[in-house]
């Protein structure tokens, strides 16, 4: 049987980084976003991208955490989740599997 | 080290208002002993024609091989969002891909009933899930119009064509929509899941 969590130091740069990757896809791709830049000028679209309002407004008293703040939370939490991690014990997965229309 | 950090910076969620992104952080910070409603969203908030990334939807039809028992189950939505959305135009048929939810404490009391193991050992065993701490399952507290702590499986999944599942009806079946947090944590296990690179294996 192979272990598959004995080297998850290995892999946890990728694991760090690669949720963003995968949400900033998702946003970037519904629909309702390409459709408003296709109904727009194309020239507008740099300056609407460049000036956006979330981009350069903070309400005062809303204090997002700083760039390094949110580096260190975010190692911290992949510490704690990748470190802790385990496998399902077979006999549990083996009852989950022989019960499972009794468990919805 | 300060290379490595601009380079970091750009997988940060820029979209995110600041209001979000602290909300997001404050969420990450506090895990794991958050595993509460601030897993879920206000639906109002949100497209309710859209189908999203682990959204909680009933009614959704399953089966699982070599069984040809099938049912109609609550389950959670693995496909990511623009691929659920019926509006982009495709050359082929999209299918979305679900993961049954099974309900904790049925799970527990089967566990106690035909384990071999102690009591303190599947008690260990649900605490341990409850901290998201279990490789192949994803615990969903109970919040939204889920009424019981619930799990996934990530190793049972089923999938249906998109258009199957009626968009008119779609607020009436939907159960719950991540949060920012919920969603983020949702992705990381799944990475973990099914993209990591610690297996042991030399493919050389």
């Amino acid at each position: 049987m192979i272990d598959l969590l004995t080297t998850s130091s290995s892999y946890s740069p990728l694991v760090f980084i690669l949720p963003y990757s995968l949400t900033l896809t998702t946003v970037t791709c519904i629909p309702n976003i390409h459709s408003i830049n296709s109904n727009m000028d194309s020239s507008l679209i740099p300056l609407v991208q460049r000036y956006s309002w979330e981009d350069n407004y903070t309400p005062s008293a809303i204090v997002d955490y700083t760039d390094e703040e949110k580096l260190t939370i975010l190692k911290d939490f992949a510490t704690k989740l990748i470190s802790n991690m385990n496998d399902v014990p077979s006999e549990f997965a083996e009852i989950l599997s022989e019960n499972f229309w009794e468990l919805i | 080290m300060s290379d490595v950090f601009e380079d970091f910076k750009k997988y940060l969620p820029r979209y995110l208002s600041s209001l979000s992104s602290k909300e997001l952080f404050d969420g990450l910070k506090d895990f794991p002993e958050n595993m509460n409603k601030r897993f879920y969203t206000d639906e109002i908030s949100l497209d309710e024609n859209i189908i999203y990334q682990g959204d909680g939807i009933r009614d959704l039809p399953f089966i699982v091989f070599p069984s040809t028992k099938t049912g109609n189950l609550k389950a959670v939505i693995l496909t990511n969002t623009c691929d659920n959305d019926i509006n982009n135009k495709r050359l082929n048929t999209s299918y979305i891909c679900y993961s049954p939810l099974i309900l904790l404490d049925s799970y527990k009391e089967s566990l106690l009933k035909n384990s071999q193991q102690s009591k303190e050992s599947v008690r260990g065993h649900i605490d341990s899930i409850k901290r998201q701490e279990a490789t192949q399952f994803f615990y969903f507290p109970r919040g939204g119009n889920l009424e019981n702590d619930s799990i996934i499986d990530f190793s049972l999944i089923c999938s249906c064509t998109n258009k199957s599942i009626a968009r008119e009806s779609l607020r009436q079946k939907r159960l719950f929509s991540l949060s920012n947090y919920g969603f983020y944590l949702l992705l990381f296990k799944m990475s973990i899941h099914f993209c990591r690179m610690g297996e042991n294996i030399d493919r050389r």
